[in-house]
């Protein structure tokens, strides 16, 4: 986010929080996809998902006068939801699966060139169904919803570095798994 | 940052990187753009970190789930209640009203009610000329206009929420499915669903126009005596953005019609400059429709050969019609809050 959204966003916190109607319309028509993306990416089931943005908007209307500031309204929603989602569906999302270690500093990607670009997304796609949950989760937050790392951090619950190797742990794997895909389709056109 | 020694990690490590990957704009937009123009090493670098940060956008994107988009704002869309009670000649009409009430239970209990006799009740009045703001203990908000109150009884915010209005009042009434919250006033029941909304009424008539969510009327008559689930709701109209309903108290007669001037309810079917550019009649009033949540009824046959090009800007609903019809040849009137277009069409 660049400087003028904090201060757009700002503004638009503000207002809404004055009560303005059509300030958390905006709100809503602006970030509701993004949150039900987010759920869909938490949870398959739609009625959970339903309720707890009901509840999120529901709340925040009703509490709006004693909300805190905030110059990133996405990343306050994608987190609160977060939290909200994390009281019905425990399980996933709180325990502390065992990570894979980011165990080198570089990660290479193989792309070919001019390589058609729908086996390089189903590729990634199946690359990114190796993550565990929360890798899969920090990279959903950092290269879709455009967060930082530390949003990511803040918005998982989890400290700084654990954000960091989220990601980068699920970077590696997913280049180790491109390659491998890569390899075999490779080997594939030459047999 | 040095980005000549960047590996592919690292790029995608970097926020600003990632940036202009996405092409949002940022303070280090132009300094990756410089980056970009300075090698062809990091360039291919660059393609090659971008390239994976746009395709992980694009693996993880859902189609937009609208429906679940348009149910939940159904249900979190700002159910304040806004309405406002004018009668002309006041105090006369307030003995009017109370002398014929003995409505609802509390009412039911104390029919021979007078102005003095309030004991049971709660009476905020407001003598200054200024508008004073009286806080239910709902959290509803009413804003009395000068020389107007409204009555509640103690069993407010029990089984349900009624108030008595008389005068002026502007109501904003807090979010209670459970409590339904009830305006009585000069023979009219207004029963708020979630909604905003306004109520004017005189000795004559009440009437209430709705600019958000959804709002029951029924004459007070019908509210006391019709018992039946059934009937009740026959008798009862549902009031809908936009729409206005006029209770007569002589004819006893409730009608439906459009607000004076209509309020853009969709704002995103409509932008605020609205051009139209050869677009089909269809999609004209598809477009007006959506953005007012109004029906409009027309003949498509008649219409087919219609095209509009016009840019509108602040014009209201009916002078935004009035331009259309003009075009096409049509006139346009009102039949309970739908608007029918009839004419010619534009045969050539």
């Amino acid at each position: 986010m660049d400087i003028d959204q904090f201060k757009e966003d700002e503004a638009l916190w503000k207002a809404f929080k004055t009560g303005s109607e059509p300030a958390f319309g905006q709100i809503y028509r602006r970030e509701i996809q993004g949150l039900i993306h987010y759920g869909k990416k938490l949870t398959p089931d739609t009625v959970l998902i339903q309720d707890a943005v009901q509840d999120l908007f529901l709340e925040i209307w009703n509490s709006r006068a004693r909300l805190t500031d905030t110059d990133n309204i996405r990343f306050y929603l994608l987190r609160a939801l977060r939290n909200k989602l994390s009281k019905k569906i425990p399980a996933p999302l709180t325990s502390e699966p065992k990570e894979e270690e980011a165990s080198e500093p570089s990660i290479e990607f193989a792309i070919l060139e001019n390589e058609d670009r729908d086996s390089r997304l189903m590729r990634l796609e199946k690359a990114l169904q190796k993550l565990s949950k929360r890798q899969q989760e920090a990279i959903n937050l950092r290269y879709y919803h455009d967060l930082s790392n530390e949003e990511v951090a803040r918005i998982m619950g989890v400290n700084y570095q654990s954000a960091c190797k989220f990601i980068y742990s699920g970077l590696k794997i997913l280049k180790d798994y491109i390659i491998f895909l890569l390899i075999n389709s490779l080997i594939s056109s030459i047999l | 940052m040095d980005p000549s020694k960047y590996h592919l990690s690292d790029f995608l490590e970097d926020d600003s990187f990632r940036k202009w990957a996405s092409e949002v704009p940022s303070a280090e937009f132009d300094q990756w753009q410089k980056h970009f123009a300075a090698s062809p090493d990091i360039q291919k670098k660059m393609l090659e970190a971008r390239q994976l940060i746009r395709d992980l956008k694009e693996v993880q994107a859902l189609p937009a789930d609208r429906e679940l988009e348009e149910k939940i704002w159904r249900s979190v869309q700002p159910g304040r209640s806004r309405f406002r009670i004018l009668s002309l000649r006041r105090m006369a009409a307030s003995v009017a009203i109370l002398a014929g009430l003995g409505l609802g239970y509390y009412l039911y209990t104390q029919p021979a009610r007078k102005e003095e006799g309030l004991s049971r009740e709660i009476a905020e009045v407001n003598d200054s000329e200024q508008v004073r703001t009286v806080v239910l203990s709902d959290g509803t908000q009413v804003e009395l206009s000068a020389g107007s109150r409204i009555y509640y009884g103690e069993s407010f915010n029990q089984a349900d929420r009624r108030v008595i209005l008389e005068g002026e009042a502007f109501f904003d009434v807090a979010r209670n499915p459970e409590k339904p919250f009830l305006v009585i006033s000069n023979g009219l029941v207004t029963r708020v669903l979630g909604t905003s909304f306004t109520v004017s009424s005189n000795e004559k008539e009440v009437s209430v126009s709705v600019k958000t969510g959804r709002v029951e009327v029924i004459s007070q008559e019908n509210y006391e005596h019709l018992k039946d689930t059934d009937k009740r709701s026959s008798a009862t109209l549902v009031l809908k953005p936009n729409q206005m309903a006029v209770f007569s108290k002589k004819e006893a007669s409730l009608t439906r019609s459009l607000v004076a001037d209509p309020l853009i309810v969709n704002p995103s079917a409509l932008p605020a400059t609205l051009s139209f550019d050869n677009t089909p009649a269809a999609e004209v009033f598809e477009r007006l429709a959506n953005a007012y949540n109004i029906e409009i009824i027309y003949d498509p046959d008649t219409f087919s050969q219609c095209r509009l090009t016009v840019s509108l800007e602040d014009e209201q609903l009916f002078e935004k019609l009035e331009v259309i019809c003009k075009t096409f040849n049509a006139e346009y009137r009102l039949s309970d809050a739908k608007i029918l277009i009839e004419g010619k069409g534009c045969k050539f």
